[in-house]
């Protein structure tokens, strides 16, 4: 008798400990209900959040259907050596951005990595990129005209597709950590008849009320998206999270949003940046229509033919012509393990290889083509003539 | 307990025990052999470095390549390379000897005869381990500052972000960071507390606490198993990282304190239960 | 239940998986009493001592000790009771002196201001004090069972319970501890010894209580249990003579075959009964010729009422 008192303290703590962990978020998610607004409402509220100032953690999530690979070991810069396992890894890996703006002109994006970190910092005109693992640093001088643009230019062009998972760039927080209002403003363009739109205000991210915004395809099966949400926080009209839902999947397929956020002013010295010693700088002027494309990138960008669009709406295709990308990893000669890898992601088809992820599909054709679009693979190949 | 405690003996101090504990701990030539191995961790890297001046190829654990620019990292270097395994095995070795230990001495009756209190004993126990792992990560940080010192050029410590510090700024951030490993480590203590109360075999007991850590980072880095990830406790091993970001995400810090808290918690009370129900025949 | 035992068990039951190890103990220890507890290898002995200590618990049973109920009282009671539990435990590591400390350090209610005085009077009291230095792995086995016996001295003690506590001593060690728990008896400290030398226990001893295989078999006083037959033993080169006079008196004789206090080569021994007394038998073996080198009247030993009790067999009881 004595005994099983004793006991009891060791069955109640794991009951506490595991009613806390379920209890807690159910808190959290009290947040009070904001008055009832229209899609148009929401989209405007969106627009004056342009200058807004705030610091918060980004997480992004991805199940794509792509096989996952274990991590990389604790602490080595292993992984970061092949360009097809830095893709994968962008793709199936989640990863974490802090990111601290203060209105249009300064903003710095920080992706979290074990051990190691990538930032992008812009103050004004100046644009810096720092990555701790290769101790390299890029500085870019945007144009009187470009630095005078939107809200948020260290994301550089929006990718043709609605997601980001755009094969060929390497890991850079351009392409990963797509704040709430880029996506957003992908989101605004897609609303357009080939959408149902729906809003809702009852939930809330990163403890503060949102309004949801839903879109969902008229398409129907032509296109691989399920639905997109857009969630607003209600006060002040940041986007905070983007969720992507794929057809017949019942994980997210992709999202990204801010897991805390803070509406006080980030410190100034933040956005200035002075390369470590130690550090290689490279410098660049950044060309006036692409502020601040990837700077490696951007010679190339220049070089390439345009890419040809089929359709619109949810279901459009893009044809990249031979030689616009590197599709095999970015370096120009891929080594034995990265096709090797290639091959294992990719199936054969007649005239090509195919990759299928749950939101996207590629076409490599043999002839060095590269198709890509939120549809079936099936309506890649019929796109191919 | 239907008797009033006797007046306690004027001069009795309760921490008396704890006392005792941490001196038998450190004069220990067993703990003093293990906490040489760890200051010998960052005296190797050091002087590898020194002697090979390699390092910069970026390949290596990480801040391996900051060393021959600044002293300063190879104390951060030796906490990478030591956290998967050295740390886990020394402070497994400790806290899987807490009561087995004394179990297998017979010391362990004489203790609890005293009386010591099966309670205040587990406590103790416990928290030496504790102190042991404050103890364990400070020689690495610490010698690891002092070779590199020595060794290599010292000078403003550049952050993961790319940003620069001062000394002053290093310093604490060197503490943050002692602190940060020791705290990552108490969940695990706790484990190792509780199967040291299972047997009165010290050998097993270390073990089986040595490959339940080894055992939690092969499931962490498995993305199957992803949904389990934040639980485990090794989970938030090495985002000591955070500390060197700026500024300082804390994140991370309060998100391993809870969660170490949770499995104090649930192996303390665990092992509570154990220990003041079992038989003490040793 | 009287109050004034220094331990008090009924019922008191052990069960190791299948073996009742201690098995409906009924044990009463006056206090200031040196009270012996006898009984084979693997009879319950330690057993019952871990119980009183709370080491471990009671599968049925009650204990008082010192008047409080155990193990609720144990914080209360501990500290007045004095313990070596089977055989001295050390920390090799540490000196004889340092064992001590963190033993001490170990009670709560243990004066901090006054340890090392009373660690070194320990010491002392053992006589280990110029080997109190040595790190305790290079001690002896009896310079260990010191080392125990000292711990459970390190405070004044209202009972001492000292499981076998001259295991192991040199006979001047042996001497030394009868002397101690003398001493301590004489102060009005309670003694509780258990121990396989029955010379020492029948030295020592005001009561004495015998385990078998877990039962308890005879409890009461030295006097109690010793009470029995009184023995003559004759030794003479005329053993047949002397058997027949011895016969004729209704003495009945010791077998032959039951060692060296039989008849065999130059002795015959006889319990004497009642109403027979020794000059009678002096008398009757002169007058019959018997040449008589001595001859000895002696009460039953401890060994042979243990024996008895016990059972000769040499197996200890699974
Ligand atoms: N931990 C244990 N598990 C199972 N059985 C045990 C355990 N400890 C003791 N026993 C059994 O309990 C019985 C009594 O053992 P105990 O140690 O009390 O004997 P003892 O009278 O002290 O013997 P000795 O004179 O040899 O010291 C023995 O049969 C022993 O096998
Ligand atoms: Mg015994």
């Amino acid at each position: 008798m004595n005994k099983n008192v004793k006991w009891l303290p060791a069955i109640l703590a794991p009951v506490l400990v595991i009613g806390a962990v379920v209890a807690a978020p159910a808190v959290a998610r009290a947040a009070s209900t904001p008055p009832d607004k229209t899609a148009q409402q929401v989209l405007a509220l969106i627009a004056t959040a342009k200058d807004a100032a705030y610091s918060g953690t980004v997480e992004q999530h991805s199940d794509l259907g792509l096989p996952q690979l274990p991590t990389a070991g604790p602490g080595s810069s292993a992984g970061g050596s092949d360009a097809t396992a830095q893709i994968l890894d962008l793709l199936t890996a989640d990863h974490t951005a802090r990111v601290f703006v203060d209105g249009a002109s300064k903003q710095r994006v920080q992706v979290l990595d074990k051990l190691a970190e990538r930032d992008v910092i812009r103050n004004g005109s100046e644009v810096w990129t720092y990555d701790s693992k290769t101790k390299k640093a890029n500085r870019i001088t945007l144009s009187a005209r470009s630095s005078a643009g939107s809200g948020t230019p260290i994301i550089g062009p929006v990718p043709n597709d609605p997601d980001t998972s755009t094969p060929g760039g390497s890991a850079t927080p351009e392409l990963q950590t797509l704040s709430p209002a880029q996506l957003a403003d992908r989101a605004i363009q897609a609303i357009t008849p080939s959408t149902y739109v729906a809003v809702t205000s009852t939930a809330s991210v990163a403890g503060r009320a949102v309004y949801e915004l839903e879109l969902t395809p008229k398409t129907g099966s032509a296109t691989l998206v399920s639905h997109v949400v857009l969630s607003v926080d209600a006060a002040t009209g940041l986007p905070l999270r983007v969720v992507v839902d794929a057809r017949g999947q019942k994980a997210d397929a992709f999202s990204v949003g801010f897991s805390s956020i803070d509406f006080s002013t980030p410190a100034a010295s933040l956005f200035r940046f002075t390369p470590p010693t130690g550090a290689t700088v490279t410098t660049h002027t950044a060309p006036a229509t692409s502020p601040t494309k990837k700077p490696h990138a951007a010679p190339n960008a220049a070089a390439h033919p345009k890419p040809t669009v089929t359709g619109t709406g949810w279901d459009t295709i893009v044809e990249l012509p031979a030689g616009a990308t590197a599709t095999k990893g970015s370096s120009p000669t891929p080594s034995a393990t990265q096709s090797k890898l290639l091959d294992e992601l990719t199936t054969a088809v007649p005239g090509g290889r195919a990759l299928q992820t749950s939101l996207l599909s590629v076409l490599l054709l043999d002839d060095g083509r590269v198709l890509v679009g939120s549809v079936p693979i099936a309506s890649l190949e019929s796109a191919v003539q | 307990m239907s008797r009033a405690e006797p007046a306690r003996a004027p001069g009795a101090r309760p921490f008396a025990l704890l006392g005792s504990e941490l001196a038998t701990l450190f004069r220990r030539r067993r703990t003093i052999a293990m906490l040489g191995a760890l200051a010998l961790v960052p005296i190797l890297i050091a002087i590898a470095v020194r002697v090979t001046s390699a390092g910069s190829s970026g390949r290596g654990p990480a801040f391996l390549s900051d060393i021959t620019q600044n002293g300063l990292f190879v104390g951060f270097t030796a906490l990478t390379v030591s956290i998967p395994l050295f740390l886990p095995l020394t402070i497994g070795v400790v806290a899987g000897d807490t009561i087995a230990g004394e179990a297998s001495l017979g010391t362990l009756r004489y203790l609890l005869v005293a009386p010591a209190g099966r309670l205040r004993l587990l406590g103790v126990k416990y928290l030496g381990a504790a102190v042991f792992a404050i103890a364990a990560s400070a020689v690495i940080v610490v010698v690891g500052i002092g070779i590199g010192a020595l060794l290599f050029p010292i000078g403003p410590v550049t952050l993961l972000s790319g940003d620069t510090i001062g000394a002053g700024d290093f310093a604490l951030r060197a503490l943050l960071m002692i602190g940060y490993v020791s705290m990552s480590l108490l969940g695990f203590a706790a484990i190792g507390t509780f199967i040291s109360t299972l047997t009165t075999v010290p050998v097993g007991a270390m073990a089986a606490t040595v490959v339940l850590a080894a055992a939690s980072q092969i499931m962490d880095a498995l993305p199957q198993l992803s949904a389990v990830h934040p639980w485990l406790f090794t989970h938030d091993w090495f985002a000591f990282g955070d500390l060197l970001r700026n500024p300082i995400s804390w994140d991370s810090y309060a998100q391993n304190a809870v969660l170490q808290l949770g499995y104090i918690v649930v192996f303390g009370s665990l092992a509570i239960g154990r220990f003041t129900t079992t038989d003490v025949l040793s | 239940m009287t109050t004034d035992a220094a331990i008090e068990t009924s019922g008191l039951t052990k069960i190791f998986g299948r073996q009742r190890a201690v098995d409906d103990l009924d044990l009463t220890v006056p206090r200031g009493s040196v009270f012996g507890f006898l009984g084979p290898n693997g009879s319950g002995k330690t057993t019952t001592i871990r119980m009183l200590l709370g080491l471990a618990g009671a599968s049925s049973g009650e204990i008082r000790m010192l008047g409080a109920p155990m193990p609720g009282a144990l914080r209360s009671v501990l500290p007045r009771v004095g313990a070596l539990v089977e055989g001295p435990a050390i920390y090799p590591f540490l000196s004889g002196r340092a064992n001590l400390l963190r033993l001490d350090a170990a009670d709560l209610h243990a004066p901090s201001a006054t340890r090392r005085a009373r660690v070194d009077a320990a010491l002392d009291r053992v006589g280990l004090s110029h080997a109190a230095q040595k790190k305790a792995h290079a001690y002896s086995l009896g310079m260990k069972q010191r080392l125990g016996i000292a711990n459970a001295l390190l405070r004044p003690r209202d009972l001492l319970i000292l499981d076998e506590p001259s295991n192991g001593l040199d006979p001047q060690g042996t001497r030394e501890v009868r002397s101690l728990i003398r001493s301590l008896a004489a102060e009005g400290t309670t003694v509780f010894v258990s121990s396989h030398l029955l010379s020492e226990i029948e030295q020592l001893c005001s009561h004495v209580a015998v385990m078998s295989a877990g039962r308890l078999v005879a409890h009461g006083t030295l006097e109690e249990l010793r009470r029995g037959e009184v023995r003559v033993t004759v030794r003479t080169p005329d053993a047949a003579n002397a058997a027949r006079v011895l016969t004729e008196l209704n003495l009945p004789l010791d077998e032959p075959a039951s060692g060296d206090t039989a008849g065999s080569g130059d002795s015959v021994s006889a319990v004497l009964v009642d109403g027979v007394l020794p000059e009678t038998v002096t008398a009757a073996l002169v007058a019959a010729g018997v040449r008589v080198r001595g001859l000895s009247v002696a009460g039953e030993t401890l060994e042979e009422r243990f024996v008895a009790l016990t059972g000769e067999g040499f197996d200890v009881a699974g």
